[in-house]
This record gives structure tokens, C-alpha cells and sequence, in this order.
């Protein structure tokens, strides 16, 4: 199939110094709770035909009642 | 459409840098055989030459874009569907009028609908009534519709090549410092200089965005120096 270059690219990681991380701090993302994945979220939208890009994202916002929302690009994606 | 919520709201400005997936409907100014069709198109696969359009906001000096794949989907007499896969900053409608001048001919551009941007694409889109759905079902402590609509922000970096940063780091670069080599654990191969780069904790996190200032190997290797510059800072400061 076709593939963006970022898609096919094995993932190979090197090793600096290895480190632990204290799990008291943070979170990995799948253990984040459903406020914080908003706090940090992003959604793609299948953008109705009508409204424009900015429209749709402030819709949106007002679903979530966050304040601030940003949209990226004006086509189907 | 990716929208970004929150903290996340800058993420969008990484994707304008990410490659790019189209579906166009062309016309051509003229009459060929299928085959001389799909050879011209072959032919623009690779990297191409443009000079962006009059109406733009870069300068007009010619630029190099990378196509990766260029597949002729439908072919109806004069009109041309096909998908393409491009380097962020390829315009479309150029690439029309160069398959027009590969055949000797003119082509132009009728339709556009992007169907990638990075790791956004459009298998997996979400209407606002689901979203709202979703927004409604979690208030009444149904998390399970919410979780699969709403990606965490390290969703949007995926294209991004990666670097991994102590514990110990971490606050002083959410309060927009750069990253230097001495405080990286682990990083991906393959980065380059002038690479766009996602800094990350050890719990693969994303802190911030920037502009790598080495290559792999000279990160695994450095003592110091600047590894990575930052650009947009998501994580918020004090977590670390």
C-alpha cells in the first residue's frame, strides 16, 4: 500500500545511559485519566460540509468547554 | 480535520510540516491513451521542482519537493483521478500543470480533498454528534467511546523522530530551555541536523518540539552542546 515515509521507518533506539523514571512524576499516556487526555487531546473530526474549519473547531471547544482549540488545514482530513 | 484541544492547541502547527496525502481529480487539455497517462504521472514520483504560484505567501524561487507515490486511481476520457503521497509544502495544483506539461500538453487542477496530514488520516474520523455523544455518555461515567475519539497529544507526533530525556531535565525544558546532549537517555536512529524533533520523558511523554541540532550518533556520543532547540513546549511546567 502507499505509505508516508514516516510509516514505513522502522523504529531503532540507541542507548545513552539507560535511567529510571520515578513514577510518582508524570504519566504515560494511556494512564491518563479522561480530563488530562482533553487537557492534552487531540480529535479528528469529519468536518460537515457547511460550516467552515474554524466554525467546526469552536464547536468543539464548546462540546469540551475548553477554553482554546486549533484546527489544522481546510480540506477533509 | 485534527483538531487540537487545550495544551495540545500548537500541535497543528507541527502537522503543517508533516507529509501529506491527496486525493485530485485533474483535467487534461487534450486526448491520450491511458498508458501515456500513467507514465507522465510515473514519471513526477521522486523529487520534483516547483515554483510556488503567484498568489502565495513564499517567496517564488523554485523549491524541491519529494513525491513518494502518485497512483492513478480513475480514468474517465479527459479526467484524471489520483492519490498522492507529498512532502508538506508540495502544491497540487502545480503538480497538475506538470503532468499536463509531461505530456506536452496542459492539465489543471478541478477537485482537492487531503486524505493524510502526519499521522492523521481519514479512516478514522469522528462525527460532532458522536463527539458529542461521547462528551455525554463519560458525564453519566461511560469512559469507553471518549478514550477512542480523544488521542493523547504523542497521537500527533508519531512522524516525528524521537529523543528520550532524564527525569532531571524535564522542568527546565518546559520552561522553554534547550535541550542539551548531556541530558538524553535515549534516542531514535536515523535523526539528522535541521531534523524537526519530538523531545519525550522516560514515560513517553511529550515535552516539546524543536529543531535538532545534531544527528544520532552525535548525541549518543556528546558530553555537551545543544541537541535539540526548542520551538513549541507542550508539557506544562512543575509536573516534574
Amino acid at each position: 500500500m502507499n505509505k508516508l515515509p514516516f510509516e514505513t521507518i522502522k523504529k531503532e533506539i540507541l542507548v545513552r545511559k539507560e535511567a529510571e523514571t520515578d513514577l510518582s512524576k508524570g504519566k504515560r499516556p494511556e494512564d491518563r485519566s479522561v480530563e488530562e487526555l482533553i487537557k492534552y487531546g487531540v480529535i479528528c473530526v469529519n468536518k460537515p460540509a457547511g460550516p467552515t474549519s474554524h466554525q467546526v473547531s469552536d464547536y468543539v471547544k464548546r462540546i469540551f468547554g475548553t477554553k482554546k482549540a486549533g484546527h489544522s488545514g481546510t480540506l477533509v482530513v | 480535520m485534527p483538531v487540537a484541544l487545550e495544551r495540545a492547541t500548537r500541535i497543528v502547527q507541527v502537522l503543517l510540516k508533516a507529509g501529506k496525502e491527496y486525493v485530485c481529480l485533474m483535467h487534461l487539455h487534450g486526448d491520450f491513451k491511458e498508458e501515456e497517462v500513467r507514465k507522465a504521472c510515473k514519471k513526477l514520483i521522486g523529487k520534483i521542482k516547483q515554483i510556488p504560484p503567484v498568489k502565495s505567501a513564499v517567496k517564488r524561487i523554485e523549491r524541491e519537493r519529494e513525491i513518494y507515490y502518485l497512483e492513478v486511481l480513475e480514468i474517465n476520457g479527459r479526467d484524471i483521478l489520483f492519490r498522492v503521497g507529498c512532502e508538506a509544502g508540495t502544491y497540487i495544483r502545480k503538480l497538475c500543470e506538470q503532468i499536463g506539461k509531461e505530456l506536452n500538453s496542459r492539465a489543471h487542477m478541478l477537485q482537492l480533498i487531503r486524505t493524510k496530514a502526519g499521522p492523521f488520516n481519514h479512516k478514522e474520523m469522528y462525527s460532532l454528534q458522536d463527539i458529542k455523544d461521547a462528551y455525554e455518555f463519560w458525564k453519566e461515567g461511560d469512559e469507553e467511546l471518549i478514550r477512542k475519539i480523544v488521542k493523547p497529544i504523542e497521537f500527533g507526533v508519531q512522524h516525528l523522530s524521537k529523543v528520550y530525556v532524564f527525569d532531571s531535565a524535564v522542568d527546565k525544558l518546559c520552561h522553554g530551555a534547550d535541550l542539551y546532549a548531556g541530558g538524553i537517555s535515549k534516542i531514535e536512529r536515523g535523526i539528522k541536523k535541521g531534523d524537526f524533533t519530538a523531545v519525550m520523558t522516560l514515560k513517553s511523554e511529550l515535552i516539546f518540539v524543536g529543531e535538532s541540532m545534531m544527528g544520532s550518533e552525535e548525541m549518543l556520543k556528546a558530553e555537551k552542546g545543544t541537541a535539540v532547540r526548542t520551538n513549541k513546549v507542550f508539557m506544562e511546567r512543575g509536573i516534574y
